[in-house]
């Protein structure tokens, strides 16, 4: 397992609230679901008619980078700016969202290497 | 080829370039005494390798330690990032003044000592691996330069270089929160603030040693244009295989900078290659205007901004501290020694504060950046290649404690 696992996937909610708070979503569910294999946070947003997937893939550049990941997972996203989901993305393998009229949700996925 | 050249970003071939021109600017007999004095130099602050050992062997020492560590990114089965070819730059400028195969080797042995001892793979630390080197002259010091029975000497050296290496890992990914990422030398202050406490612990223990100002100017011309090869090379190739519209170079000089900035993401190497070549030049601009000559130190210093310039500098960001340094010395009269112009050159550091926060606040930065440079300097005894890096987390805290205390309002702030 990786250094600091817990506290990373930590991060990873505390990133994703942050940024969903950011843009204006205030009614949010986290699971988090940690196994041998993989960590698996799933983000349940309710949209009230503001939809979030185009918007969020967009933003979203899913690319970890296991060797940037231990150098720089302790800072923070800069929200608002153009890469503020940059560091999130160092820490993610991959990444699923769905969206309906009234929720989205979001699953990352981390894999124990 | 074309995937090849974006997965290594010209990285071996530069290396072994070096390695063979260095082999014909000597006699052999020469080049192998110069090569033994790098190795056995104490290497401390400011030790010109050029002027120890002379340019061939100092270019030779500055291929083969960026080829060792290629071959370590490649056995490790990682292509050369952003981030990795900063690492693998930064210890190519540095092996002009400081680093040597020696001195390196056992760095590396101690963070490879730490991933054993945490059960984690090499990978996963290898961007401090390779910028921990910057504490390779505490092991040269001890070795060579203290005055003790090499038998002794050097058994010390080797046990406080592990130990370095050993423990910079920890002190570097937590430090840095610190300044936030706005100090692109984050190892620098990690760093810092290992080798402020060896040398507090050598004044206690009375182990003495003086700094050195070592350097000489006589290869000027040689590495003025072997530097602008370099950044050529770099433009060409990356226009040559560029398959984006050039405008896209705009997303890259847009960027803030701040760590951890990989501009070599997307596939985004080739214009990555254009910018590395731009900014180094830029840079030498600087340098050129005010009529430096290159020596070793200066010339490994233009080096790591064109290592850096894939992570995080651009010519945006990196111009105003440089001119802010410039600001200061010109208005304080000072002369324009060695140690000054590294310190405009590593002034880059804090290329992220002018990339986020503009170019006055980055040359305020560049401003502030000189006395908190030449103050720190003090605290390590020059062990610590990086002592500008050291210097500008504190650069920009402070900027960022200013910036933040004047801000009336956070403009990102929902209403």
């Amino acid at each position: 397992m990786p250094l600091h696992e817990n506290m990373k996937s930590a991060k990873i909610i505390e990133e994703i609230i942050d940024y969903l708070l950011e843009i204006g979503y205030r009614k949010i569910d986290t699971f988090l679901d940690m196994t041998k294999k993989e960590t698996k946070i799933t983000v349940v947003i309710q949209l009230h008619d503001k939809p979030l997937k185009d918007k969020f893939q967009k933003e979203f550049n899913c690319f970890r980078d296991i060797e940037l990941e231990e150098y720089g997972w302790e800072l923070s996203n800069d929200i608002g700016h153009a890469n503020s989901l940059d560091l999130l993305g160092t820490l993610i393998d991959k990444y699923e969202v769905i969206e309906d009229k009234k929720e989205c949700t979001i699953t990352f996925h981390r894999v124990n290497y | 080829m074309r995937k090849t050249i974006l997965h290594n970003m010209l990285v071996p071939y530069l290396s072994i370039g070096f390695i063979i021109f260095s082999l014909f600017l000597q006699p052999f007999n020469e080049f192998l005494n110069g090569y033994k004095m790098i190795i056995t130099s104490e290497s401390i602050l400011l030790t010109d390798y050029v002027s120890v050992g002379g340019i061939g062997p100092a270019l030779f020492n500055s291929g083969t330690l960026m080829l060792l560590s290629y071959l370590i990114i490649r056995k490790l089965d990682l292509r050369v990032t952003g981030s990795i070819f900063a690492g693998i730059l930064t210890i190519g400028g540095f092996a002009f003044f400081g680093k040597n195969l020696l001195n390196v080797s056992i760095i590396f042995l101690g963070v490879l000592l730490y991933s054993k001892y945490k059960h984690i793979t090499l990978k996963s630390v290898i961007i401090v691996f390779l910028f921990a080197t910057g504490l390779s002259p505490v092991s040269s010091v001890l070795m060579f330069g203290v005055g003790i029975p090499l038998v002794y000497s050097i058994p010390l050296g080797v046990f406080v270089g592990i130990l370095s290496g050993f423990l910079i890992v920890e002190i570097s990914t937590h430090v840095i929160t610190f300044h936030q990422g706005y100090n692109l030398y984050n190892v620098g202050f990690a760093g810092g603030i290992l080798t402020f406490g060896y040398f507090s612990i050598f004044k206690l223990l009375k182990i003495h040693y003086s700094t050195n100002l070592i350097y000489t100017n006589t290869q000027h011309l040689m590495l003025l244009y072997l530097y602008i090869i370099i950044c050529l090379v770099f433009i060409s190739v990356g226009l040559y295989y560029n398959q984006k519209p050039l405008k896209d170079y705009l997303k890259i000089i847009k960027a803030s900078g701040r760590a951890v900035t990989d501009f070599t993401r997307n596939n985004n190497q080739p214009l990555t290659m254009i910018n590395i070549g731009i900014t180094g030049l830029v840079a030498l601009l600087i340098i050129l205007v005010l009529k430096i000559h290159l020596n070793g130190p200066v010339f490994g210093g233009l080096l790591t901004i064109v290592g850096f310039s894939a992570f995080g500098k651009h010519p945006r960001n990196v111009l105003p501290p440089m001119i802010g340094v410039l600001l200061m010395i010109l208005l304080f009269n000072m002369e324009l020694s060695v140690v000054l112009v590294l310190a405009i050159i590593f002034s880059s550091a804090l290329a992220p504060i002018s990339g986020e926060y503009g170019a006055v606040i980055g040359v305020l930065a560049g401003m502030l950046h000189l006395p908190v440079a030449l103050s720190l300097s003090q605290l390590h005894g020059g062990v610590l290649l990086y002592s500008n890096g050291f210097a500008a987390a504190f650069t920009a805290v402070i900027m960022l404690t200013l910036i933040q205390t004047f801000k009336r309002r956070d403009h990102h702030a929902t209403t």
